[in-house]
Protein backbone atom coordinates (compact mmCIF):
# COMPACT_ATOMS: atom_id res chain seq x y z
CA UNK A 1 0.00 0.00 0.00
CA UNK A 2 1.64 3.36 -1.26
CA UNK A 3 0.25 5.53 1.86
CA UNK A 4 1.37 3.02 4.48
CA UNK A 5 5.13 2.88 2.48
CA UNK A 6 5.15 6.86 2.88
CA UNK A 7 3.95 6.55 6.04
CA UNK A 8 7.00 4.56 7.38
CA UNK A 9 9.43 6.68 5.16
CA UNK A 10 7.84 9.74 7.08
CA UNK A 11 8.47 7.82 10.81
CA UNK A 12 11.59 6.52 9.76
CA UNK A 13 13.02 9.70 8.74
CA UNK A 14 11.09 11.77 11.90
CA UNK A 15 13.15 9.12 13.80
CA UNK A 16 16.48 10.00 12.11
CA UNK A 17 16.25 13.63 12.40
CA UNK A 18 15.23 13.09 15.86
CA UNK A 19 17.96 11.21 16.81
CA UNK A 20 20.27 13.22 15.00
CA UNK A 21 18.90 16.67 16.91
CA UNK A 22 17.71 18.30 13.79
CA UNK A 23 13.83 18.34 14.52
CA UNK A 24 13.04 21.45 17.41
CA UNK A 25 10.68 19.15 19.27
CA UNK A 26 8.31 20.60 21.96
CA UNK A 27 6.12 20.26 25.04
CA UNK A 28 2.22 20.86 24.73
CA UNK A 29 -0.26 21.41 27.24
CA UNK A 30 -0.48 18.11 27.46
CA UNK A 31 1.67 15.98 29.23
CA UNK A 32 2.04 13.34 26.89
CA UNK A 33 2.52 15.31 23.82
CA UNK A 34 5.26 16.68 22.00
CA UNK A 35 5.09 18.36 18.75
CA UNK A 36 7.44 19.62 15.85
CA UNK A 37 6.78 22.48 13.50
CA UNK A 38 7.82 21.33 9.55
CA UNK A 39 7.11 24.10 7.40
CA UNK A 40 3.24 24.32 7.65
CA UNK A 41 2.52 21.27 8.83
CA UNK A 42 3.14 20.29 12.74
CA UNK A 43 3.92 16.52 13.70
CA UNK A 44 2.49 15.59 17.14
CA UNK A 45 3.59 12.36 19.18
CA UNK A 46 1.47 10.70 22.04
CA UNK A 47 1.58 8.50 24.51
CA UNK A 48 -1.95 7.24 24.74
CA UNK A 49 -2.58 5.31 28.15
CA UNK A 50 -5.51 2.09 27.47
CA UNK A 51 -6.73 -0.21 29.77
CA UNK A 52 -4.12 -2.81 30.69
CA UNK A 53 -5.25 -5.38 28.65
CA UNK A 54 -5.42 -3.80 25.21
CA UNK A 55 -1.96 -1.74 25.78
CA UNK A 56 -0.95 1.62 25.10
CA UNK A 57 -0.54 3.45 22.45
CA UNK A 58 1.84 5.88 20.74
CA UNK A 59 0.38 7.78 17.84
CA UNK A 60 1.37 10.58 14.94
CA UNK A 61 -0.37 12.88 13.74
CA UNK A 62 -0.07 15.46 11.10
CA UNK A 63 -1.74 18.56 11.17
CA UNK A 64 -2.36 21.44 8.72
CA UNK A 65 -1.86 25.51 8.92
CA UNK A 66 -5.32 25.33 10.59
CA UNK A 67 -4.53 23.28 13.22
CA UNK A 68 -6.79 19.91 11.27
CA UNK A 69 -5.53 16.61 11.94
CA UNK A 70 -4.85 15.50 8.25
CA UNK A 71 -3.03 12.26 9.33
CA UNK A 72 -3.15 10.00 11.83
CA UNK A 73 -1.06 6.64 12.75
CA UNK A 74 0.12 4.59 15.63
CA UNK A 75 2.40 1.88 16.41
CA UNK A 76 -0.68 -0.77 15.57
CA UNK A 77 -0.64 0.77 11.92
CA UNK A 78 3.30 0.46 12.06
CA UNK A 79 2.97 -2.99 12.95
CA UNK A 80 1.14 -3.57 9.34
CA UNK A 81 3.84 -1.47 7.86
CA UNK A 82 6.65 -3.28 9.44
CA UNK A 83 4.84 -6.99 10.22
CA UNK A 84 5.75 -7.01 13.64
CA UNK A 85 4.24 -5.54 16.71
CA UNK A 86 7.23 -5.95 19.05
CA UNK A 87 9.01 -3.97 16.60
CA UNK A 88 6.33 -1.44 15.57
CA UNK A 89 6.14 -0.88 19.66
CA UNK A 90 9.70 -0.79 20.03
CA UNK A 91 10.47 1.88 17.26
CA UNK A 92 7.52 4.27 17.84
CA UNK A 93 8.76 4.10 21.50
CA UNK A 94 12.05 4.82 20.90
CA UNK A 95 10.80 8.05 18.88
CA UNK A 96 8.23 9.16 21.75
CA UNK A 97 11.06 8.94 24.35
CA UNK A 98 13.39 10.86 21.82
CA UNK A 99 11.25 13.29 21.26
CA UNK A 100 9.92 13.97 24.66
CA UNK A 101 14.24 14.38 25.89
CA UNK A 102 14.25 16.74 22.75
CA UNK A 103 11.22 19.17 23.93
CA UNK A 104 12.52 19.00 27.48
CA UNK A 105 15.82 19.51 27.36
CA UNK A 106 16.82 16.30 28.74
CA UNK A 107 20.37 15.51 27.32
CA UNK A 108 21.80 19.38 28.00
CA UNK A 109 20.23 18.59 31.24
CA UNK A 110 22.16 15.46 31.85
CA UNK A 111 25.17 17.15 30.00
CA UNK A 112 25.18 20.15 32.20
CA UNK A 113 25.10 17.75 35.75
CA UNK A 114 27.93 15.27 34.54
CA UNK A 115 29.94 18.38 33.74
CA UNK A 116 29.29 19.73 37.28
CA UNK A 117 30.07 16.33 38.52
CA UNK A 118 33.19 16.23 36.58
CA UNK A 119 34.16 19.89 38.28
CA UNK A 120 37.09 19.05 40.33
CA UNK A 121 36.05 22.03 42.62
CA UNK A 122 33.13 19.95 43.86
CA UNK A 123 34.05 19.28 47.17
CA UNK A 124 33.41 15.51 47.45
CA UNK B 1 5.07 68.16 -60.66
CA UNK B 2 5.74 67.38 -57.13
CA UNK B 3 2.34 66.45 -54.92
CA UNK B 4 2.17 69.15 -52.16
CA UNK B 5 -1.21 67.70 -50.85
CA UNK B 6 0.10 64.25 -51.18
CA UNK B 7 3.21 65.13 -49.38
CA UNK B 8 1.34 66.96 -46.73
CA UNK B 9 -1.34 64.33 -46.12
CA UNK B 10 1.62 61.59 -45.37
CA UNK B 11 2.83 63.89 -43.03
CA UNK B 12 0.16 64.84 -40.67
CA UNK B 13 -0.92 61.44 -40.82
CA UNK B 14 2.51 60.46 -39.95
CA UNK B 15 2.60 63.10 -37.01
CA UNK B 16 -1.50 61.91 -35.99
CA UNK B 17 0.21 58.28 -35.95
CA UNK B 18 3.30 59.63 -33.69
CA UNK B 19 0.33 61.70 -31.42
CA UNK B 20 -1.74 58.35 -31.56
CA UNK B 21 1.07 56.37 -30.68
CA UNK B 22 2.33 59.09 -27.39
CA UNK B 23 -1.19 59.02 -26.16
CA UNK B 24 -1.17 54.81 -26.21
CA UNK B 25 2.17 54.63 -24.46
CA UNK B 26 0.85 57.70 -21.80
CA UNK B 27 -2.73 55.46 -20.97
CA UNK B 28 -0.51 52.50 -20.65
CA UNK B 29 1.96 54.03 -18.46
CA UNK B 30 -1.16 56.14 -16.71
CA UNK B 31 -2.76 52.37 -15.80
CA UNK B 32 0.38 50.43 -14.72
CA UNK B 33 0.66 53.55 -12.58
CA UNK B 34 -3.12 52.81 -11.16
CA UNK B 35 -2.58 49.44 -10.96
CA UNK B 36 0.74 49.66 -8.92
CA UNK B 37 -1.17 52.14 -6.78
CA UNK B 38 -4.18 49.66 -6.36
CA UNK B 39 -1.51 47.17 -5.15
CA UNK B 40 0.08 49.42 -3.15
CA UNK B 41 -3.16 50.01 -1.07
CA UNK B 42 -3.87 46.15 -0.79
CA UNK B 43 -0.77 45.83 0.55
CA UNK B 44 -1.24 48.72 2.78
CA UNK B 45 -4.46 47.28 3.92
CA UNK B 46 -3.35 43.59 3.71
CA UNK B 47 -0.47 45.01 6.51
CA UNK B 48 -2.95 46.58 8.45
CA UNK B 49 -4.94 43.58 8.56
CA UNK B 50 -2.07 41.52 9.74
CA UNK B 51 -0.96 43.91 11.75
CA UNK B 52 -4.01 44.07 13.39
CA UNK B 53 -4.87 40.15 13.54
CA UNK B 54 -1.67 39.44 15.11
CA UNK B 55 -1.53 41.91 18.15
CA UNK B 56 -5.42 40.98 18.65
CA UNK B 57 -4.16 37.52 18.89
CA UNK B 58 -1.26 38.14 21.28
CA UNK B 59 -3.73 40.26 23.78
CA UNK B 60 -6.42 37.07 24.00
CA UNK B 61 -3.39 34.88 24.63
CA UNK B 62 -1.85 37.22 27.32
CA UNK B 63 -5.61 37.53 28.78
CA UNK B 64 -5.57 33.69 28.43
CA UNK B 65 -2.60 33.97 31.54
CA UNK B 66 -4.97 35.51 33.17
CA UNK B 67 -7.84 33.74 32.89
CA UNK B 68 -6.20 30.38 33.58
CA UNK B 69 -5.26 32.28 36.98
CA UNK B 70 -8.79 33.18 37.68
CA UNK B 71 -10.11 29.63 36.60
CA UNK B 72 -12.24 31.44 33.98
CA UNK B 73 -11.93 28.03 32.07
CA UNK B 74 -15.39 28.09 29.96
CA UNK B 75 -14.07 31.70 28.90
CA UNK B 76 -10.67 30.61 28.12
CA UNK B 77 -12.03 28.02 25.76
CA UNK B 78 -13.46 30.80 23.18
CA UNK B 79 -10.15 32.78 23.76
CA UNK B 80 -8.39 29.53 22.52
CA UNK B 81 -10.72 29.51 19.63
CA UNK B 82 -10.93 33.11 19.01
CA UNK B 83 -7.12 33.35 18.81
CA UNK B 84 -6.54 30.36 16.68
CA UNK B 85 -9.10 31.75 14.30
CA UNK B 86 -6.95 35.41 14.31
CA UNK B 87 -4.01 33.00 13.23
CA UNK B 88 -5.14 31.05 10.72
CA UNK B 89 -6.78 34.24 9.32
CA UNK B 90 -3.80 35.96 9.58
CA UNK B 91 -1.52 33.30 7.81
CA UNK B 92 -4.45 32.66 5.02
CA UNK B 93 -4.01 36.79 4.18
CA UNK B 94 -0.07 35.76 3.94
CA UNK B 95 -0.28 33.17 1.49
CA UNK B 96 4.07 34.30 0.92
CA UNK B 97 5.07 34.63 4.29
CA UNK B 98 8.46 33.65 4.97
CA UNK B 99 9.46 30.11 6.22
CA UNK B 100 10.11 31.22 9.85
CA UNK B 101 6.68 33.16 10.35
CA UNK B 102 5.14 30.31 9.07
CA UNK B 103 6.53 27.70 11.13
CA UNK B 104 6.06 29.88 14.33
CA UNK B 105 2.24 30.59 13.06
CA UNK B 106 1.58 26.84 12.46
CA UNK B 107 2.90 25.53 15.92
CA UNK B 108 1.27 28.78 17.59
CA UNK B 109 -2.07 27.18 16.26
CA UNK B 110 -1.59 23.53 17.21
CA UNK B 111 -0.65 24.82 20.66
CA UNK B 112 -3.75 26.51 20.69
CA UNK B 113 -5.65 23.73 19.88
CA UNK B 114 -3.85 21.56 21.95
CA UNK B 115 -4.60 23.84 24.81
CA UNK B 116 -8.43 23.81 24.17
CA UNK B 117 -8.48 20.07 23.75
CA UNK B 118 -6.93 19.06 26.92
CA UNK B 119 -8.96 22.23 28.82
CA UNK B 120 -12.12 20.88 27.35
CA UNK B 121 -11.04 17.08 28.40
CA UNK B 122 -10.33 18.12 31.82
CA UNK B 123 -13.76 20.13 31.80
CA UNK B 124 -15.55 16.75 30.43
CA UNK B 125 -13.96 14.81 32.85
CA UNK B 126 -14.74 16.74 35.65
CA UNK B 127 -11.10 17.15 37.18
CA UNK B 128 -10.08 20.51 37.92
CA UNK B 129 -6.92 21.86 35.69
CA UNK B 130 -5.68 24.36 38.32
CA UNK B 131 -3.10 22.28 38.83
CA UNK B 132 -1.31 22.62 35.51
CA UNK B 133 -2.25 26.56 35.09
CA UNK B 134 1.48 26.96 35.64
CA UNK B 135 1.93 24.96 32.40
CA UNK B 136 -0.60 25.78 30.82
CA UNK B 137 0.62 29.69 30.50
CA UNK B 138 4.36 28.21 30.06
CA UNK B 139 3.40 27.05 26.81
CA UNK B 140 0.98 30.31 26.56
CA UNK B 141 4.13 32.39 27.61
CA UNK B 142 6.79 31.07 25.34
CA UNK B 143 4.17 31.32 21.75
CA UNK B 144 3.89 35.14 22.69
CA UNK B 145 7.74 35.16 23.20
CA UNK B 146 7.53 34.14 19.13
CA UNK B 147 4.77 35.88 18.01
CA UNK B 148 5.79 39.14 19.73
CA UNK B 149 9.11 38.46 17.47
CA UNK B 150 7.21 38.26 14.59
CA UNK B 151 5.20 41.09 15.06
CA UNK B 152 8.27 43.04 15.52
CA UNK B 153 9.58 42.02 12.28
CA UNK B 154 5.95 42.75 10.44
CA UNK B 155 6.15 46.36 12.11
CA UNK B 156 9.89 46.97 11.36
CA UNK B 157 9.78 46.27 7.40
CA UNK B 158 6.83 44.75 5.87
CA UNK B 159 9.25 43.92 2.90
CA UNK B 160 10.44 41.31 5.17
CA UNK B 161 6.59 39.35 5.09
CA UNK B 162 7.71 38.54 1.22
Amino acid sequence: MPAYDKLRTLAQRLSEKTRDNELDWEPTASSDVYQTTLGSYVVKISHVERHPEEGDLIVIEILNGEGTVIEKFDDEDMATMLGSQKQAWNFMEELYNTARRRALGTEQAIDSILEALDDDGIPF
Amino acid sequence: MFDWFGSIGILVSALGFGATLWQVRRSRNAALAARAAANEARDTVRLYDTLSDLSQALAIMDEAKRLNRAKRWEVLLDRYALAKKLLVHMKAQNPSLGHQHTQAIASTISQLGTLEDVLEQALQDGSDPTKRVAHFNSILSKQIERLDGLLAEVKASPDRRQ
